[in-house]
């Protein structure tokens, strides 16, 4: 059990959201909502630890568990696909090559590219395979899934879903696809900038209702 | 070896990048640069004063020239968010940079050594003690410049600041050597081995503080040129191992 009793928002004072309090369990998945500059990466910035909370602490046992796929979070581009993979523990890549084979095969069969040339969407999965190569028990996809066409955004679901199933692994997901949102499942919170709100949404998930209780495109 | 995953790593980005190209290059152009600049300023001048000008030209052009390949190095990673992918993969800040200090001080240090070697071939120069302090004393003055760089990119982790700072320090640390008694900069025509080994091959220099005790430097003059710069690399270390262990703590 992980529990978050903070305030946080920005360091000059221009958003900040108080009492933000939630416990998460191994292998829930939430989902985190909200429109752009709402603060989602820095709450993922202070569960990482590189944010501190404008009051309260996140524990150690969050800190220290958590892998981010995020475009503030990147591989090294000059050099090949096959270099990633040789810089992964082998039996960290046997685990990801045993329980996500879709991805592994994915990246593997681009080995021999140079990773500055590959498309967005297989660099992000090429991200993802290095994060749940780390076994973490926190895995936060901060809008991980952009740059993905529709079937590896589905082969992305699959795994979280099956990451958080028999892994017990907690899956924080950020995403502006309110379907794949939606696919994914789990819990979802809603960060609203204008009323500087952090709750839970407990109603009927459905884009209409959302974006209606949201009052933005979001 | 732990690292031996993440040197490989880094060494292969240093290969695709072509930064080990450059360095290279650029090593190879600060030592001709040194010969260019003495045959314009001294013509046949003798063995010395000759390896003098490629020592120079090794001090001063290592920071302005090499000095770019070393910051970036450091700073583009912070810049870019791979040294946050790294952590994620286990390897600490302090890993991280041990590993890329390493490397450079790996492949710069041996290069400009035979480049040196080279240059007292051409010069003819038979005085070995004097080869050696020269070399040792370059060593120490690239491997200040790589400290500071360090520094300076863990500091402002920035890349166009770190680079504006990191040359903005060049200027106001050879002006500040002026008047500290060449202490600071090891890699700058002021500073105190640069003085000492100008004397030692008859071609004195003005200085404006280290003049008044020309006497008693020149009784230690071997021992200063070596151990001044030392401690300046081991000053930024002890300065750089603080800065490291304060931000694991954070």
């Amino acid at each position: 059990m992980y529990e978050i009793d903070v305030n946080f928002g920005f360091s000059d004072g221009s958003l900040e959201y108080k009492n933000v309090c939630f416990s998460f369990q191994n292998g829930d998945i939430i989902n985190i909502i909200g429109e752009n500059g709402c603060g989602k990466s820095t709450f993922y910035k202070m569960l990482m630890g590189k944010v501190k909370p404008l009051r309260g602490k996140i524990c150690d046992n969050i800190k220290d568990n958590i892998v981010v796929i995020s475009d503030y979070i990147n591989i090294p581009k000059e050099v090949l696909v096959a270099d990633i993979l040789n810089f992964i523990d082998e039996e960290k890549i046997i685990y990801v090559h045993n329980f996500f084979p879709e991805i592994y095969n994915y990246i593997f069969n681009l080995k021999d590219s140079k990773i500055l040339l590959l498309s967005t969407g297989e660099r992000r999965l090429l991200e993802i395979l290095c994060a749940l190569s780390t076994q973490k028990s926190i895995l936060v996809l901060d809008e991980a899934n952009n740059g993905l066409d529709i079937k590896n955004r589905l082969l992305l679901i699959d795994n979280l879903k099956k990451i958080s199933q028999s892994e017990k692994v907690t899956v924080f997901n950020t995403s502006h696809y309110f379907e794949d949102v939606k696919t994914l499942g789990g819990r979802v919170f809603i960060m609203n900038k204008k009323k500087s709100a952090f709750e839970e949404y407990k109603q009927e998930f459905t884009v209409d209702k959302i974006m209606k209780y949201l009052g933005s495109g979001v | 070896m732990i690292l031996k995953k993440l040197f490989l790593l880094e060494l292969n980005r240093l290969k695709h990048s072509y930064t080990i190209f450059f360095i290279i290059l650029l090593t190879i152009i600060i030592g001709v640069l040194g010969i260019v600049l003495n045959s314009i300023y001294y013509g046949d001048s003798n063995p010395e004063i000759g390896m003098l000008s490629v020592f120079n030209a090794y001090t001063q052009f290592t920071y302005l020239m090499l000095g770019f390949v070393f910051i970036h190095t450091f700073v583009k990673d912070y810049d870019k968010g791979i040294t946050n992918f790294y952590l994620q993969q286990g390897y600490s800040l302090s890993k991280q940079t041990i590993c890329k200090f390493t490397l450079l001080c790996v492949i710069v240090l041996p290069f400009i050594d035979v480049l040196l070697i080279i240059a007292n071939l051409i010069y003819k120069n038979s005085d070995i003690q004097y080869l050696l302090k020269l070399i040792i004393i370059i060593d120490l003055s690239t491997v200040y410049i790589i400290l500071l760089a360090i520094l300076i990119a863990t500091l402002v982790k920035k890349s166009i600041s770190a680079v504006l700072i990191f040359y903005g320090l060049f200027i106001i640390l050879n002006v500040a050597n002026i008047f500290t008694l060449g202490l600071l900069n090891p890699a700058d025509g002021n500073s105190i081995s640069t003085y000492l080994l100008s004397e030692y091959c008859g071609r004195t220099i003005v200085h404006f503080t280290l003049d008044h005790f020309k006497e008693q430097l020149l009784k230690y003059s071997d021992l200063l040129s070596i151990i001044i710069p030392f401690f300046n690399c081991l000053i930024l270390l002890g300065v750089n191992t603080v800065l490291f262990n304060k931000i694991k703590r954070r």
